[in-house]
């Protein structure tokens, strides 16, 4: 009895440890990410905004009175009243429809067609993405990412559905590495 | 059938004893080293003052998203958050309208790269900053939230909610000196920075989370 009582002392001991050193308690859920390798080695993906059921919460910009507030009386900060802008947080899908992770959005933080959206897929990372607004469409360039999109550059693209929700596409690449990287790269 | 029963009679108090080691290890007391301070902008985000705070996931099952028509099982298993709050800025060098205010949106998730072992519990985000008739720019920062674990487990574990006032600085990356800013736009394009963020709760319970906090986000360029 005394031997067990000791064994599952350590055995405890050893069991909370090997717990804390690899964390199980977190699990990152990947869904398999849909890209496509374009013939110039860019990766393109598709994300999408389902409609209105994705929109977690949407403030308008100020004198816009046809465009509901999410949820319903969120409303701008009074001080923050000469930023005409509009932002909202929506649920982002995969272009098979998945919910993958989810998006920010803020529109005008500039001029008026100015944007700029955050792309967050927990058991992948971020990427940050600027551009303009060009009737129903939003063009622009990948200006930061972190974890899987570290390093990337390229270009996205946005447009606004019907319903209220949004098709993504960006097409991103890997940097080459500067000439002296290059070179070391070769000599080795 | 007796060694099975001091099996558990001994693995329950050596497991419970090697938690109770972490968390008072002093080797690893929760606190970020604090990065160079500069001319910069100070955001100071108070609860009180969000426009609206949704948590995709709070990260513990029983505690529930918000609002729970966002509960899908890749947001909920990962345990993401996403606040959307106002925050006051003040101070800082000639870029920051001082004393304004600024929109956030900050993008969050508990990752498995740290080690709790040693004293990691690491949560990696994104702040998307608009400071009106001022620009915007990206932070990427990398969170160190052992601090909380170390001094709020034990009082919640016990049942009791936390109430008092307990402060962190937990960024610490992913650049040395702290967060890193980055697609700065407007009076901020051109320059660098880098970011640290402070965090100071008063109340949190193991069934609602931290429901009573203060977080300053402080950016140098």
């Amino acid at each position: 009895m005394r031997t067990s009582i000791i064994i599952g002392f350590l055995a405890g001991i050893a069991g909370a440890l090997a717990l804390a050193y690899t964390a199980p308690f977190l699990p990152h859920d990947r869904v398999r990410s849909e890209t496509e390798v374009r013939n110039n080695g860019g990766r393109f993906e598709q994300f999408e905004v389902a409609g209105s059921a994705d929109v977690v919460s949407l403030l308008p910009a100020g004198g816009d009175a046809q465009t509901e507030a999410v949820p319903s009386g969120a409303r701008w900060y009074p001080d923050l009243a000469p930023f005409s802008g509009e932002a909202a947080v929506y649920r982002l899908r995969n272009a098979s429809g998945v919910v993958i992770g989810v998006a920010s959005r803020v529109k005008g933080v500039e001029s008026p067609d100015d944007v700029q959206w955050v792309l967050h897929i927990p058991a992948r990372g971020t990427i940050a993405l600027k551009g303009a607004g060009i009737g129903d469409a939003e063009i622009g360039s990948v200006v930061a990412g972190e974890r899987e999109f570290a390093g990337l550059v390229g270009e996205w693209q946005a447009t606004a559905k019907p319903n209220g929700g949004w098709r993504i596409e960006t097409l991103v690449i890997v940097p080459e590495p500067p000439a002296s990287l290059q070179a070391a790269g070769d000599r080795s | 059938m007796r060694i099975i029963i001091g099996f558990i009679l001994g693995f329950i108090p050596g497991a419970l004893a090697a938690v109770l080691l972490m968390l008072h290890n002093p080797m690893f007391d929760g606190d970020a080293p604090r990065g160079a301070s500069g001319d910069g902008l100070e955001l100071a985000v108070h609860g009180q003052d969000a426009v609206n705070v949704v948590r995709t996931s709070s990260g513990y099952p029983w505690v529930p998203s918000e609002p729970a028509s966002v509960v899908s099982p890749n947001i909920e298993g990962t345990r993401s958050a996403v606040r959307v709050v106002l925050a006051s800025t003040a101070g800082g060098g000639d870029n920051a309208p001082a004393n304004g205010v600024a929109y956030i949106a900050r993008v969050s998730t508990l990752t498995r790269e740290g080690r709790p072992l040693f004293g990691e519990v690491i949560e990696q985000s994104m702040w998307h900053v608009v400071v009106p008739g001022g620009g915007s720019f990206f932070v990427v920062g990398e969170d160190d939230l052992w601090g909380f674990v170390r001094r709020m487990v034990l009082p919640m574990a016990r049942g009791n909610d936390f109430r008092g006032k307990v402060a962190f600085d937990t960024t610490i990356g992913p650049v040395r000196g702290g967060g890193r800013v980055i697609g700065l736009s407007g009076e901020f394009a051109g320059q660098k920075g880098s970011s640290e963020l402070s965090q100071m709760v008063r109340r949190a319970s193991l069934v609602e989370g931290v429901t009573d906090a203060e977080s300053t986000l402080r950016v140098s360029f």
